[in-house]
């Protein structure tokens, strides 16, 4: 009779092959064929509650094949299911038959994105008018960062119009300009509220580079670097106004 | 706890937040999986902060894996830990089975065969538990869809010693009992004869779905219906032996409104009434 250890590692091997023919498995042992069924089918749903876009990009049943051979590729690592995903969108890079949809991926990575904005750390953002009550000069040499619960995006397909136009009850996706658009966005929780707020060029250089560790006058000549159509009082408005913003520890 | 005094509870899904929040439903307790709660932040702790200030909480984890050989998942362990720390629930539970073995989480609930060398393994790990945490948990009977040879004792048997070994208590899913008397062919009752009842702490009752398998009909425990007829009769069975037990309202998939929840809850309710009032309770289970 084999070991506890032995057992497992037989059930193991056999829950993670992906080429068996599910009938002739069944004959074989139909209680390990019912929990390989349940395995694959509860963590593909988790995966299309966190993927819902991408799901709904190419159906049903070709998700769920793709999903399965991520699953047996890369299974999950830890109990935790919330935590599972993150590679989901480099395997649908390379996954030959979304080879069609090149921006297949960056959807997943931006529903990704997402999902970890819902569930990081809550943290105090800054209030517009913590901005407004600085001297100029202190302004420039204040040294931020972004909140956890904040995450800036980018593409350059455009992708946040797709995600939005499956946002849309019924869907509607008359109003899609053309897909090869780059989009650049940032998402941000607060007060149990997720936002995706759309960002120009100059934006998008000054966030990276607070985040690369510049003080804010530095990052403002670097967006104004990038972006000439860099509009600073505008755009510190916006940004402020998000409250995607801490004090850099 | 305002509405402690009802045995009966129901599971807490995020869909039912809001309307929780805003009714304050009458239910004795809700019942969760702590996985669902172990994220840094976000929405599920702001609720259930608000929730644990109002009602009771029972942690039902999925992620320990006592059945497994190399010993429970200690990583899983501290968080579970930390999250008890944090909302104080009234219960926790695991189940019977492995959910992850080699660096594999299998996300199901994974049967092992019943020998003296597996209880050794089960009884260490409950041990292990119990001591970091520094509570009694439950375990409970699982879902069998087929009977694994290698078994050299009665499930009965195999908890009957798990509990007196280690000092766990029992989840007793009455769900889980009468799909595997359908699926392995025994009466339902034997079993509520053969286990030591005295150890049950929470009691199940859930819906199931009944499948097809290569030409037999299987039931699968999908939590995704009402509790079926069957399993009322051997809630009514177990409160006759042993009285009123905390009792959950299990519905994890096909999930329906909190109206339809709370239905089942009251229907669980109205047969501890008569129980309490000492009435025969096999009357009302058909």
């Amino acid at each position: 009779m084999p070991s506890l250890a032995e057992y497992q590692a037989t059930w193991r091997d056999a829950l993670l092959t992906q080429d068996r023919d599910d009938s002739e498995f069944a004959a074989v042992s139909p209680a390990l064929a019912i929990h390989k069924n349940n395995f694959l089918f509860a963590t593909r749903e988790a995966l299309a509650s966190v993927f819902g876009t991408v799901s709904a990009l190419v159906g049903e049943e070709f998700f769920a094949a793709m999903a399965k051979a991520f699953i047996i590729a890369e299974p999950p690592t830890s109990p935790v299911i919330l935590d599972y995903g993150s590679g989901f969108p480099g395997f649908i890079a390379n996954f030959p038959p979304a080879g069609t949809l090149p921006y297949l991926s960056d959807i997943a990575v931006f529903e990704w994105d997402l999902h970890q904005v819902a569930l990081a750390a809550d943290a105090q953002a800054l209030e517009p008018s913590f901005f407004s009550a600085q001297a100029v000069e202190t302004l420039l040499s204040l040294e931020l960062a972004l909140i956890p619960g904040a995450r800036i995006f980018q593409s350059k397909f455009a992708v946040v119009d797709i995600w939005r136009a499956h946002k849309s009850v019924p869907v509607d996706l008359t109003s899609l300009g053309p897909i090869d658009v780059a989009s650049r966005a940032l998402m941000v929780r607060n007060d149990g509220l997720l936002s995706v707020i759309s960002l120009t060029k100059g934006e998008k250089f000054f966030l990276d580079a607070l985040n690369n560790g510049e003080d804010l006058g530095t990052a403002t000549a670097i967006a104004l670097d990038g972006d000439p159509a860099y509009d600073i009082l505008e755009s510190n408005r916006k940004l402020a106004a998000t409250r995607c913003f801490q004090l850099r520890e | 706890m305002a509405y402690a005094e009802s045995p009966i509870g129901i599971s807490l899904k995020p869909q039912h937040y809001s309307e929780i929040l805003h009714d304050r439903p009458q239910i004795g307790w809700f019942e969760l999986h702590p996985e669902n709660y172990m994220s840094e932040g976000g929405e599920s702790h702001r609720v259930l902060s608000a929730i644990a200030d109002r009602y009771p909480l029972s942690f039902h984890s999925v992620g320990l894996s006592l059945g497994r050989a190399e010993g429970p998942d200690l990583t899983h362990l501290e968080r579970l830990d930390r999250l008890c720390s944090d909302y104080d629930p009234c219960r926790v539970s695991d189940h019977l089975a492995w959910t992850s073995s080699g660096g594999t989480f299998f996300n199901d609930l994974l049967p092992f065969p019943y020998t003296q060398a597996s209880l050794e393994t089960f009884c260490n790990a409950v041990d292990l538990v119990q001591t970091r945490l520094g509570r009694r948990i439950l375990v409970e009977n699982p879902s069998q869809y087929a009977a694994l040879d290698e078994s050299e004792m009665a499930e009965s048997d195999f908890l009957n010693a798990l509990t007196r070994r280690s000092g766990c208590g029992l989840l007793l899913d009455l769900n889980n009992i009468y799909v595997c008397s359908q699926n392995l062919g025994f009466d339902p009752t034997t079993y509520l004869d053969a286990i030591d009842l005295s150890q049950v702490g929470e009691v199940h009752l859930a819906g199931h779905t009944c499948s097809e398998w290569m030409g037999r009909k299987i039931l699968i425990d999908d939590h995704g219906s009402e509790v079926c007829s069957e399993v009322w009769s051997l809630f009514a069975d177990l409160l006759n032996r042993i009285g009123p037990v905390s009792t959950l309202i299990e519905w994890d998939t096909d999930v329906p409104s909190l109206e339809r929840l709370l239905q089942e809850a009251e229907k669980a309710q109205s047969y501890v009434r008569v129980c309490v009032a000492g009435g025969e309770l096999r009357a009302l289970a058909s």
